[in-house]
């Protein structure tokens, strides 16, 4: 479930990208590391999590 | 036997579904709906192949740009991403030897995929929703081209997609590293760590290596995998974006400015999320494929096991930072991101998917004297398909040559249509040849002539329609441009005959697949599976 509800969190996050971010490389490249990393976080909820 | 119950029954007994497992079933499900959409994108094509010969009279322009809009995400998403997620939903239990982590969850995927395709489909056939695959901002929410409604139907099947496409990337993972009921604890964490190859780099730095806990195929599907999920969350985000103005503008008469979104951050950001599909996962997951189907048909170990897994790994991170070759020609894009992600990184992946042929053919070599069978012949073919489209792709990944092939026939011809219809497709149709005995419990095929015809329809019509495409790309032809004066016939004609080779193709392979199942099999594929899967993995581990 912790990875649905991050996945979600970066869905946000992401678009909040797209109206903050005008023309800077290097906050375009920052979100890009952001959403990558929030994503690995994510994958690496799901082996804590019960095997239900 | 009759030919009608021939069709009914299949070829020599057909397929028996009372016989297969939940697995083999869903797998399936998967395969024959991917099929379907692969038959709805080929016959598309066909209408724009046409179309682009002379103005077809029962097709307006605005259909045509409609049809262009959703053929891609048929043929990507309904059909190769349906029959990869299927083939993988079954590999990764099957090499991991344990069931899959949820039968639900599997279901759910090809449903929610299947289902949402076909409502975006519905949104260019019924309300000519057309802003083009590229969704470049802010033409998806302009309401005064496209209605409200189609564009809102449209996001509607992309949100489909998207929950079939994170449903898929959980269960994966969770089945790599859950523990069944009933078993020994497993090293979920460790596994995780093998499969995405923080192992293999940690080794480097080990005097005494770790050993890799999951088999080299599940590390690229894990590779590929990430690409998806990275993907459906760019996608996703965009949608609601889009979904946003819609309803805000569209439906409720709102003053939501598309100033608001910096048209070149969109893009980027777009461009980024959508390369994962082509630069990333296809180049992961075709690597991936190969390696195993390498294995399977030579029956040997891989060649350079390790050099393979830190190659995986290097393709996913080139993938995430190859993205800026798709804005070469925007005046905005800064010089820095056009060079080191456009042209440098780019070029890397001439060497990670030259890695990937060298171990195949390598692997193929070193076990020979091997048959010529259909999944060798197709892996072949799939192997040229990349060693063709991907070199096309480096060429126009460079800033002089990208003034004179962008937005041409070029692009859209030799690199992305050679690449999915050669190098993917053949590779896919290799894995359902290798993947056909053991999903159908020894279903033999009906006819190996109709097989070989299909080989050599696609391999030379595939090559051939991107190479005239191409043709008529160096000649000056624009892609998404209808010409009226038929300035580029003779190209099209020639495209569009080795476009009708590969629809041909494609019917001889539904129709040798049909009559070996039979219309009974198939649409029992469709019936719940009355086998548990925990019972075959008890009878496997008593032999």
């Amino acid at each position: 479930m912790r990875y649905f509800i991050i996945i979600l969190g970066l869905i946000v996050v992401a678009l909040a990208a797209l109206f903050i971010i005008k023309d800077n490389d290097l906050l375009l490249i920052g979100a890009i590391i952001a959403v990558i990393t929030g994503f690995w976080i994510a994958v690496f909820q799901i082996p804590k999590e019960k095997d239900s | 036997m009759s030919y009608l119950n021939k069709l009914m029954d299949g070829h020599d007994g057909g397929l028996k579904h009372e016989g297969m497992t939940p697995m083999q079933k869903i797998a399936m499900r998967f395969v024959v709906i991917g099929l379907l959409y692969y038959g709805l994108a080929a016959l598309e094509g066909m209408i724009m192949r046409a179309y682009e010969i002379t103005p077809l009279p029962f097709i307006d322009e605005t259909h045509f740009f409609s049809i262009m809009t959703v053929h891609p995400m048929v043929g990507i998403f309904g059909s190769s991403y349906m029959i990869v997620f299927g083939a993988f939903l079954f590999l990764t239990p099957f090499l991991m030897e344990k069931p899959i982590y949820s039968l639900k969850m599997a279901n759910g995927s090809w449903m929610f995929i299947g289902g949402g395709v076909l409502i975006m489909w519905l949104a260019g056939f019924l309300f000519s929703y057309a802003p083009l695959y590229t969704l470049y901002w802010p033409l998806p929410a302009d309401t005064e081209q496209f209605t409200a409604i189609g564009g809102i139907v449209y996001i509607v099947g992309v949100v489909g997609i998207m929950i079939g496409t994170f449903l898929y990337t959980y269960n994966v993972f969770k089945t790599i590293v859950y523990t069944p009921k009933g078993w020994e604890k497993q090293p979920s964490g460790a596994l995780l760590r093998s499969a995405l190859g923080l192992t293999a780099i940690a080794n480097f730095f080990r005097k005494k290596e770790t050993k890799h806990l999951v088999p080299l195929p599940i590390a690229a599907i894990a590779r590929g995998t990430i690409d998806v999920g990275l993907n459906a969350i760019v996608i996703s985000t965009a949608g609601v974006l889009i979904l946003i103005y819609l309803v805000g503008n569209g439906l409720f008469s709102m003053d939501l400015q598309d100033t608001w979104v910096d048209a070149l951050l969109y893009k980027n950001i777009f461009w980024w999320g959508l390369d994962l599909v082509a630069d990333g996962l296809v180049l992961v997951f075709v690597a991936g494929t190969w390696y195993l189907l390498a294995m399977m048909i030579s029956g040997k170990d891989l060649y350079m096991q390790n050099v393979a897994r830190a190659a995986l790994f290097v393709e996913m991170v080139v993938s995430w930072t190859v993205w800026s070759h798709h804005l070469m020609s925007d005046q905005g894009q800064s010089n820095a991101l056009k060079v080191l992600s456009g042209e440098v990184v780019t070029a890397f992946e001439l060497v990670t998917q030259g890695i990937a042929v060298f171990i195949v053919l390598t692997t193929l070599y070193k076990a020979k004297p091997i048959k010529m069978t259909n999944e060798l012949k197709f892996l072949l073919g799939g192997i040229l398909g990349f060693m063709l489209a991907v070199p096309a792709g480096i060429i126009q990944a460079d800033l002089g040559m990208n003034r004179i092939l962008h937005n041409t026939q070029w692009i859209i011809g030799n690199h992305v249509h050679v690449a999915i219809l050669v190098g993917l497709t053949m590779t896919l149709y290799s894995a359902i040849y290798v993947l056909f005995p053991i999903l159908t419990n020894g279903v033999k095929l009906y006819s190996q002539k109709l097989a070989s015809a299909h080989f050599w329809l696609h391999l030379v019509g595939g090559i051939g329609m991107g190479a005239f495409m191409g043709m008529a790309g160096i000649d000056g032809m624009l892609r998404r441009t209808i010409y009226y004066n038929g300035e580029y016939n003779t190209y099209m004609i020639l495209a569009g005959i080795c476009g009708a080779m590969m629809m041909l193709a494609f019917i001889l392979f539904l129709y040798n697949i049909i009559m070996s199942i039979g219309l009974k099999g198939l649409l029992g594929i469709y019936q719940p599976s009355k086998i548990d899967t925990h019972d075959c993995l008890v009878q496997e581990k008593d032999k």
